[in-house]
């Protein structure tokens, strides 16, 4: 743990101060999860499609600042 | 100021076309801090706090009305929270649903309209402040979860003091099960070893005799000596310091050494050397 932190703070060295800071919240909600549960169950009952959702809208979600750069080039 | 209301808003959303409609849904569903709303003392963001005296929760809720975005010294920003009539009622927790209570923007968590769309699900997007976040993220993500002693009823009393383990919920579970990552870093960090002509650390199993012993301080190699030694060969890196050679250079292990990078970057980052290391 140390020594990520000290690696991300070469990051820091290298690029400067962070910009932004966002939490990306899974939401039980999302109809990709409530398309899997079975009757009478709830999103907390199937922690497999939701992991498996979260980890692609969260892909998603790198990509779009990463590549589509929705935050432009600050 | 303009750059971060181009981006980041911490208002209810009152544009009336469809898009507006649909994003003020997600917002008033998912970006607003609503724990303590309608003094419900017992909220969680108001644990150990007297709802008679304070304003606000642990959290800083209710915000006050903010004409325009600015950045105080602190460099924390208050986001611009005007005080408009947009606002709608939730029920009060605890209440069964008999009481309601007003929300308006002062409730709202900072958001990006964009990504919220995208998502339907609590993002919140700040600006960054200082380099504090880069702490708060290795509290946060890069230790394991909580950590509990589980006791198992034996005679073994060794087993009892090294049986300790962390639990955690469900989904991060199978997150762990299907083996996706918990931290990303982009580009990637070089380590770079730092010692004297000699004192470089050689491994040997503790039943090696003199001559295995010997054989392997002849081949110990670090990644400083093969530097050493890709420069002494090479005159195309000359240019460039220890800590710069990663960006330039890549790595392959002891016996190949450095060679020229071919694509992408990497950061080099020498290991601290503390004034009581002694002479390194």
């Amino acid at each position: 743990m140390q020594q990520l932190y000290q690696d991300s703070m070469a990051l820091v060295r290298h690029f400067g101060k962070p910009l932004l800071f966002i939490t990306f919240t899974a939401n039980s909600n999302w109809a990709e999860i409530e398309d899997e549960l079975f009757p009478d169950q709830t999103a907390a009952d199937r922690p497999d499609p939701f992991a498996r959702v979260f980890h692609l809208k969260l892909r998603d979600l790198l990509g779009q600042i990463k590549n589509k750069e929705v935050f432009g080039l600050w | 100021m303009a750059n971060i209301d181009r981006f980041i808003s911490a208002e209810i959303p009152t544009e009336d076309d469809p898009i507006g409609q649909w994003l003020r849904d997600i917002i008033q569903k998912t970006m607003v801090h609503t724990q303590y709303a309608g003094g419900n003392g017992h909220a969680l963001s108001m644990k150990g706090l007297n709802p008679a005296v304070v304003t606000t929760c642990h959290k800083g809720y209710p915000r006050s009305f903010q004409e325009e975005t600015i950045i105080p010294e602190n460099g924390y920003p208050l986001y611009q929270q005007r005080n408009t009539s947009s606002s709608f009622t939730i029920p009060v927790r605890g209440t069964a649903g008999t009481v309601s209570t007003v929300i308006d923007n002062r409730r709202v968590v900072p958001y990006m309209p964009y990504l919220s769309l995208c998502y339907n699900a609590h993002i919140n997007v700040e600006v960054c402040g200082s380099v504090k976040a880069v702490k708060y993220i290795h509290k946060y993500i890069y230790k394991s979860g909580d950590k509990a002693t589980v006791s198992v009823d034996s005679k073994h009393d060794e087993i009892k003091r090294y049986l300790h383990s962390h639990y955690i919920g469900p989904t991060e579970a199978i997150w762990h099960l299907f083996a996706y990552g918990m931290h990303e870093e982009n580009p990637p960090v070089t380590h770079l070893a730092i010692h004297l002509p000699g004192q470089q650390p050689v491994y040997f199993s503790e039943h090696a005799d003199i001559d295995r012993i010997r054989a392997q301080i002849e081949e110990s190699m670090t990644i400083l000596m093969t530097f050493f030694t890709y420069n002494a060969q090479n005159k195309d890196g000359r240019q460039y310091l220890y800590h710069e050679f990663p960006e330039h250079f890549v790595y392959k292990g002891k016996i190949i050494g450095w060679q020229k990078r071919q694509r992408g970057t990497a950061i080099g980052r020498m290991y601290s050397v503390g004034p009581f290391m002694g002479e390194r």
